[in-house]
């Protein structure tokens, strides 16, 4: 299942990563052909980021791509042409309720510009769970500069 | 609905022929908005940003998926484009149309003439103790270790690029890429994976801003998008096929051509 994901890094079966062992602590013996023993550990990791962004960037495509053609669809059957200008915020939950196409299309916008923060947000996580603080630090200062451009889109 | 028709064609051959010829569609699509269906730049700058998101996170995907992709470089790199597209984004909303074109025409310019610059042979990777990875290259199936080199002045570069992308729409990946590879050390293929990665975030960043200040046209943006994305699939399909000297200074005659006309239109605005 893995190496049909990931043809780049070899698999190691799922029995042998017990979840109470830390990837860190692994023991050498565990080392598929063709890496270096005390290089395992660290392809374990960037494994597991990989599949962590791979899905993240995913989801957020195919939700994106759903929610558009929604949109798309609901103009078609309404026959309301596209809109010059995407709506604010505040605008778009409620014409969702209202079912009004317009904003289905603005939220499929959004959810495209938030799938690449969507794959920051999930690499943060990553990163936390494996206690690499370091680059916790490094991701978090990403997210900060994306608020604050968050902030001074507004302004 | 006809223009919808046609602005999906745009976005087609835009797609296609940005991945045959190695480049995001930005910095095609830009030119023929303006130029050609009368859009104002700041809004064609918008409508460019979001297929840069669009076809970096599909690309991304893919790359991240074949672990060809540097996460951890791209992290660090990335806190320095996303500051610079900050800048490039906030900058563009303010500045002038007319100064806008003519730093487009510039980078075309740029581009046109960076185009070829890549080695067909590079050197042999290395490991440098910083920041070492490996993935396996598809032609060989054999696993090549590298390591980073000067990463403060790739850093500085980044934001640069960032910011360009900011400034500009467009993916920037034309600065990235040799950025990395000849700079940093980092192999073709990996610099061509990470830097796809990396310019889903930095355009994210700027496409806040542009969707907020109203240059985000669902009416443009969709459309294109979605041909922008058909047209990337076939393109990366038929390119490795056609590959010859002549279709490459063509293309470099049209990024002239298409400078040339953003010139006019900083002049006649």
């Amino acid at each position: 299942m893995n190496e049909e994901k990931n043809p780049g890094i070899p698999a190691i079966p799922e029995e042998d990563l017990p979840d109470s062992i830390h990837i860190r602590d692994f023991p050498a013996e565990l080392a598929t052909a063709g890496i270096e023993p005390e290089e395992e550990p660290e392809i374990l990791a960037r494994r597991d980021l990989n599949q962590v962004i791979h899905s993240m960037l995913t989801v957020g495509l195919v939700t994106t791509t759903v929610v558009l053609l929604l949109g798309f669809a609901l103009s078609i059957i309404y026959r309301q042409p596209l809109a010059e200008k995407a709506s604010g915020f505040s605008e778009i939950l409620p014409g969702l309720r209202r079912g009004d196409p317009e904003s289905f299309l603005d939220l499929g916008l959004l959810l495209l510009i938030a799938t690449p923060i969507l794959r920051v947000i999930g690499s943060l996580i990553e990163f936390i769970s494996k206690r690499n603080w370091r680059y916790t630090y490094i991701t978090s200062l990403v997210l900060l500069v994306l608020a604050l451009s968050m902030m001074l889109g507004k302004g | 609905m006809v223009t919808i028709l046609l602005i999906l064609a745009i976005g087609l051959v835009v797609g296609g022929v940005g991945a045959m010829m190695g480049i995001g569609g930005g910095i095609l699509l830009i030119p023929i908005l303006t130029a050609f269906l009368g859009v104002p730049i700041k809004t064609a700058i918008g409508t460019s940003i979001v297929c840069v998101i669009a076809t970096s996170c599909a690309a991304g995907a893919v790359y991240v998926g074949r672990g060809m992709t540097h996460n951890r470089l791209a992290m660090i790199l990335e806190v320095a484009t996303t500051a610079g597209a900050l800048a490039g984004g906030v900058t563009a909303v303010l500045i002038s149309p007319r100064l806008l074109a003519l730093l487009f025409a510039c980078i075309l310019i740029y581009v046109a003439f960076i185009m070829h610059r890549l080695p067909k042979e590079e050197r042999p990777p290395v490991r440098t103790g910083a920041l070492d990875t490996s993935y396996i290259d598809p032609r060989t199936g054999g696993r090549v270790t590298y390591g980073i080199r000067r990463l403060g002045m790739g850093m500085g570069a980044s934001f640069l690029a960032g910011n360009v992308s900011g400034l500009l729409g467009i993916g920037g990946g034309i600065i990235k890429v040799p950025i990395m590879n000849l700079m940093m050390g980092v192999p073709l293929r990996a610099s061509i994976a990470t830097s796809n990665f990396m310019i889903g975030i930095t355009a994210a960043t700027s496409g806040i801003i542009y969707y907020m200040s109203g240059f985000v046209s669902p009416k443009l943006a969709i459309p294109t998008a979605l041909g922008v994305l058909a047209g990337a699939q076939i393109g990366t399909r038929v390119g490795g096929r056609i590959r010859s000297q002549r279709l490459r200074q063509i293309f470099q005659l049209l990024l002239l051509a298409f400078a040339t006309m953003m010139l006019v239109q900083a002049w006649m605005k």
